[in-house]
């Protein structure tokens, strides 16, 4: 098992992945914020088009970073496949998640302690946030902070099982 | 603790960490942490590790306080 193997690296993509997501969240919340208020802000008092430029930016530039992104996903992944044809991954999965890695008996334990980390993580995180869904904020926030969690979720697994590739 | 042999007698057989990973099915990580003692390995895999270093488990593996009789 080399560090710079696809598994290893897999919780880093979906950081990446979920940080063009929370860019991209502002364009969504912006456009159904626009649906569902009757396209209101849309043109100003004179008539003239009046849309939030960073929504613009943000919904553009989310999609050309989200084609990118999964352009390289799959590039990685059919090289990953290609060069460990005993081990190969599929690009979307439910239960058996890429970065399980139970290549044998002592990476079966490392990935049951690193998921016992993040069950105590959400265990005291998730009441955290209800006390923050009391407040009146806007939901992008919550959005926002939801993507935080998985970004902190994949951080605290792939610095587990690194700790062990490179040990 | 769960002491063992596993990397003189991998030395004395001239294997490297993933030679011998190789020949037993695990990562090479997993043989660095069962010498080190930090990782205590399954019956299957202590009796895959005896075989290639052609020993018994209880040559190869021991617990600390226990003495190690290689004539058992």
């Amino acid at each position: 098992m080399r560090k710079n193997d696809f598994r290893v690296k897999l919780p880093l993509w979906n950081i990446a992945l979920y940080t063009i997501l929370m860019f991209w969240a502002y364009s969504v919340v912006y456009s159904s914020d626009m649906l569902f208020t009757g396209f209101e802000g849309v043109f100003n008092e004179g008539g003239e088009f009046a849309l939030d430029p960073f929504a613009l930016l943000s919904f553009f530039g989310g999609l050309v970073l989200i084609i990118i992104f999964f352009f390289a996903y799959f590039i990685r992944l059919n090289r990953h496949n290609k060069n460990n044809p005993t081990s190969k991954m599929s690009a979307f999965t439910i239960f058996k998640l890429g970065e399980f890695i139970e290549f044998d008996e002592l990476f079966s334990q490392v990935t049951q302690t690193a998921t016992k980390k993040i069950y105590v993580f959400y265990s005291q995180i998730l009441p955290l946030l209800v006390l923050l869904m009391f407040f009146p904020f806007n939901r992008y926030l919550f959005i926002m902070v939801i993507f935080l969690l998985l970004i902190i979720q994949n951080l605290i697994y792939y610095r587990h099982i690194r700790s062990y590739i490179t040990n | 603790m769960l002491r063992n042999r596993v990397k003189e007698l991998r030395a004395r057989h001239g294997f490297s960490q993933s030679e011998l990973a190789n020949y037993v099915g695990v990562a090479r990580q997993t043989i660095g942490f069962i010498e080190r003692g930090e990782f205590s390995p399954s019956i299957t895999l202590s009796l895959r590790l005896a075989k290639h270093l052609e020993v018994r488990v209880d040559q190869l593996f021991w617990l600390e306080g226990e003495d190690l009789d290689e004539e058992k």
